[in-house]
């Protein structure tokens, strides 16, 4: 299979063969899990870092009484923290939403990797700065963003994270993920996502039709929920556009 | 910089200026703009003044003040993007109460037909929301956690002409007093204010367990009844 996390990177710099090597080395362990199982639990100590390589994954708290927050998303080719293994025990806990493969990154190859190659560790760095960055983001839609503005940052963003890794196909990729999910994600009840969704799909911003979310004109539904893409930082990408242009 | 390569850059600044003006023109925005921009000007001094005649201390002036523009800001970009349909009176409370950590289909039940509103109606009901929202925050069913709010609104007969019915229901409370303490900024609008704009009735009503609030109005061509797909 096409390692994710080297098309994910590549969206930063663009790798050589030797390093492209060293990403396959490193994610040859891996687990399969089924939907909503956890991955490493709240207090657990972290023994590798966990890499998505198919289906989605989700950081979350939960409270005492049982309320829960979804703190990230993770897509194939996101790192669960590239440096996890610093911290003694888990702050949180990682969990499925789908059906997942993880890769079993260990301590040790994450060091090896990040030492003979300069490029990795940049990268590596690059890739938890931008989950930093995407935190930012999700604070600013608890905090400030409107219901229809929350969701269609939301997509836009996951869309755009997948499209990354080459998930996407035309104006559609998968959205396996239930309202209930989104609810925790958006910090929005059941009932105001189910009716956010309608709203957004009566506008013709999005098709959601089983586990497939379509959005016909991108550029409308960005502004609709004023997206801007620039915190995800695939800088290459841009980078060879500008040359592009000249 | 050096003076040389600065002129040809304003140059090109005012050429572009001229450019967008020229558009502005063909769009036909400007004494557009112009009009909206006076009206909330116009809304955001009334505000302004009508908070202090009310307020006890400047504290307590600042946040009530901070959290009307906030209200009137989210309506504005809500407006700004969903031209010309106008913005769903079900998002407009939703997320009004949303902002106040009030979440619909928890605390909140909200249901009426599809009501869209356009500038000129969505202002001043944004700002009634808001009242009502920080009433109930403050006074009412969501000082508590066992406390409710129910908002459903019908329009007969369902048409354009019709008469639009909008019900705001507290419940969850005990024993609150039949009056309000002091009639403030929140029940100027609810009644004068949605009275001269929309040609609305409003009935207060503080019953033991929540306030009961209604408002009757003729839809106004600003508030458009639509019909559901779905």
């Amino acid at each position: 299979m096409v390692n994710p996390l080297v098309r994910k990177l590549e969206n930063f710099v663009r790798l050589s063969p030797e390093e492209r090597n060293a990403l396959d080395r490193v994610i040859q362990n891996t687990r399969r899990l089924g939907p909503r199982e956890d991955v490493v639990r709240d207090g657990d100590r972290p023994r590798h870092v966990n890499l998505i390589l198919e289906g989605w994954a989700c950081r979350y708290k939960q409270l005492e009484d049982g309320r829960r927050q979804v703190i990230s998303i993770f897509l194939p080719g996101d790192m669960c923290d590239p440096h996890v293994f610093v911290l003694k025990n888990m702050d949180h806990s990682l969990g499925t939403l789908t059906s997942c493969l993880v890769a079993e990154v260990s301590e040790a190859s994450i060091r090896e990797i990040t030492a003979e190659h300069r490029r990795l560790e940049e990268a590596l760095w690059w890739e938890m700065l931008v989950q930093a960055a995407i935190q930012r983001e999700w604070t600013v839609s608890l905090g400030q963003r409107l219901a229809t503005e929350r969701l269609g940052h939301l997509f836009c963003e996951l869309f755009k994270r997948l499209e990354a890794v080459g998930l996407t196909n035309g104006t559609s990729c998968e959205f396996p993920i239930t309202q209930a999910d989104l609810g925790d994600a958006m910090g929005l009840s059941t009932v105001h996502i189910n009716r956010t969704l309608k709203e957004l799909r009566a506008a013709g911003l999005i098709r959601l039709r089983g586990r497939q979310l379509t959005i016909p004109d991108f550029a409308a539904l960005q502004s609709a929920s004023l997206f801007d893409p620039s915190y995800l930082h695939h800088e290459r990408e841009i980078a060879v556009s500008a040359v592009g242009d000249t | 910089m050096t003076q040389d390569d600065q002129d040809p850059r304003i140059a090109e600044l005012e050429a572009e200026n001229r450019r967008l003006r020229r558009f502005l023109d063909e769009k036909g925005l400007p004494a557009e703009q112009r009009h909206q921009v006076r009206n909330t000007l116009a809304m955001l001094r009334a505000i302004i003044r009508r908070s202090s005649e009310t307020a006890d201390n400047v504290e307590t002036y600042a946040a009530h003040l901070d959290g009307r523009l906030d209200a009137i800001a989210r309506v504005l970009s809500a407006l700004m993007r969903s031209v010309p349909d106008g913005v769903a009176l079900h998002a407009l409370i939703a997320d009004e109460l949303l902002a106040h950590l009030a979440r619909e289909g928890d605390q909140v039940a909200i249901s009426g037909p599809n009501l869209r509103l356009r500038p000129g109606a969505a202002e001043i009901v944004a700002l009634a929301i808001h009242e009502l929202t920080v009433n109930a925050l403050e006074h009412g069913a969501l000082m508590v956690p066992h406390g409710r709010i129910a908002v459903t609104w019908a329009v007969e007969p369902p048409a354009a002409g019709g008469r639009l019915t909008f019900v705001w229901t507290e419940t969850g409370l005990e024993n609150l007093p039949a009056a309000p303490p002091r009639r403030g900024f929140g029940s100027e609008v609810l009644e004068r204010s949605l009275r001269y704009e929309l040609k609305a009735e409003t009935e207060l009503a503080y019953e033991p367990g929540g306030l009961r609030c209604t408002i009757t109005m003729p839809l106004p061509p600003q508030i458009r009844l639509v019909e559901d797909e779905e």
